[in-house]
């Protein structure tokens, strides 16, 4: 039997959303599907060179057309219980690894006031702007984020979140407090094994005009390597991004920063490795020809790791991007993009690294919301 | 004689702008109970998920067209300043990061009447000349 509040849902929320008992309850998914080779002349010590996009999933480019790196499938579903409180679930599946689902996200969130919101359990980890929705490339103009300034593969965070959702008339934005604890793992990396965030408290917050958006982060962590918790390291993370809207025409920069007080293990297994700190940023400029979006993008990092036995060194790439995407369904755009990156780093890292100083990459993909 | 032809002449410029003039003008309309008055910037704010009350406080719930009306396009670009991609691209970030969800949609601007007359929460757009009684009319875009 439906209650009438259900029935007033239902007559505004025609599309798609059903009722099950008095809950309202929204489906809906996005979709990449996409596919690459590099192209390269350099060969390291294990072979061809190789481009790696997709620090949480370890996704690589190499010599041979792939559909693997860039791929992912998302499905996520919200329920309205009604009074303010929600459930949310976010199931993603990354090609690069082997589309299998994973539970992204869970959490509950309450509406306190109209414009402040409190969210529980496993969570987006809003380390970068496109943190939030890194998976849903339809929400913005690359094929995929600027591998190396989206480099920390540390997505969830499982704790508490409080959002507030301001409007001062001429400015308008949010501010968010997060506070828990996060595990990761780079993937890609030799050896990689899962390294733990705990007593993470962060801030992040946005203020937008029509034409401008400013959005400021910071957070620190205790973090250690997966068997050393006594030999846990303070950890920093900051970030400012600027985005400007210029009629047609945007440009956006993003610059972080990460740091150790005391350098963190990465592996003990192949080379035992730590990390110490990292800068990274890009600057993306578009605009928008009626339905196509060509765009260009420089991106680069820089980040201190000791190698026992072979010292510290610095770890720095540039990349040029260059791209189009072109919205030729109301559902779903197509992107082209190349990608070439050139590595900067010390002679010492290249040493290991090989040969292999630039690599460049070519996709194609088309992104799907549902 | 005259003054009937240039009656005429009159009569046919007349039409013949109204011709030209595709895009005929909305309205965004409330419950006849809704005392708030609103500019074009709190409406864009409503709609964009940016805000969810009315000047006075009261919850604000913006109706919007499927995809695919002609008006929901109009309404995008003229009031949002938003291509419909741009729209959804704007939409998909907020829905999946958790942040918002986007307007409850309808199709046509007798459902949009029916609801708004009947919910003082609601807010809506509809083409003016479909405007009647039964809503109130805050503002008016030609």
């Amino acid at each position: 039997m439906l209650s009438k509040k259900c029935y007033t849902f239902m007559a505004v929320a025609l599309a798609h959303a059903s009722c099950v008992n008095s809950a309202v309850i929204d489906l809906n998914g996005f979709a990449s599907v996409t596919g690459g080779m590099t192209i390269s002349e350099g060969e390291t010590a294990s072979g061809p060179a190789t481009y790696f996009v997709d620090g949480s999933h370890g996704g690589t480019y190499d010599d041979e057309v792939s559909f693997r790196p860039d791929s992912l499938y998302g499905l996520q579903i919200i329920a309205d219980l009604g009074s303010g409180l929600s459930a949310t679930g976010q199931i993603v599946g990354a090609g690069a690894n082997d589309f299998n689902a994973e539970f992204n996200w869970a959490f509950i969130s309450y509406e306190l006031t109209p414009n402040t919101k409190l969210s529980a359990g496993r969570m987006g980890y809003p380390l970068y702007y496109y943190s939030d929705f890194l998976n849903v490339r339809y929400a913005y103009h690359w094929l995929r984020a600027p591998a190396d300034t989206y480099t920390l593969p540390i997505n969830e965070i499982e704790g508490l979140k409080l959002r507030h959702r301001y409007d001062l008339g001429a400015v308008n934005g949010d501010v968010q407090l997060f506070a828990g604890a996060s595990e990761s793992e780079l993937n890609g990396f030799p050896g990689a094994e899962p390294f733990h965030h705990e007593n993470i408290v962060g801030i992040v917050g946005s203020i937008a005009n029509e034409w401008a958006e400013l959005r400021l982060v910071s957070l620190v962590a205790d973090t250690y390597h997966e068997d050393d918790e006594e030999l846990a390291s303070d950890s920093e993370f900051y970030g400012l991004t600027a985005k400007f809207q210029f009629g047609s025409l945007f440009v956006i920069g993003e610059l972080t920063h990460f740091e150790f007080d005391t350098p963190v293990t990465v592996t003990r297994n192949v080379l035992p490795t730590f990390l110490d700190e990292g800068d990274s940023g890009y600057v993306s400029l578009g605009y928008a020809f009626g339905a196509w979006t060509p765009h260009v993008t420089f991106s680069a990092r820089e980040t201190a790791i000791t190698y026992t036995g072979f010292g510290s060194t610095e770890a720095s790439n540039e990349t040029v991007t260059v791209g189009v995407r072109w919205d030729f369904h109301p559902s779903a755009a197509l992107k082209i993009e190349y990608n070439s990156s050139e590595d900067t780093s010390d002679d010492s890292f290249t040493a290991l690294a090989g040969d292999a100083y630039e690599v460049d990459t070519f996709a194609v993909g088309v992104d799907f919301v549902f | 004689m005259m003054v009937r032809g240039l009656t005429i002449l009159g009569a046919a410029v007349t039409l013949l702008i109204a011709s030209l003039n595709c895009f005929a003008g909305m309205a965004i309309v409330v419950h006849p109970s809704n005392t708030n008055s609103m500019d074009m910037d709190v409406i864009t704010k409503i709609y964009l998920g940016k805000r969810s009350t009315f000047p006075d406080g009261s919850k604000a719930i913006p109706i919007d067209f499927e995809q695919g009306a002609e008006l929901r396009a109009e309404f995008a670009k003229n009031v949002l300043g938003k291509s419909e991609p741009q729209l959804k691209s704007y939409w998909s970030q907020l829905l999946f990061s958790g942040k918002g969800v986007p307007p409850r949609q309808v199709r046509t601007p007798d459902e949009v009447k029916a609801l708004v007359s009947q919910n003082p929460n609601l807010l809506g757009y509809l083409p003016s000349d479909e405007v009647d009684e039964t809503v109130k009319v805050v503002l008016e875009i030609q």
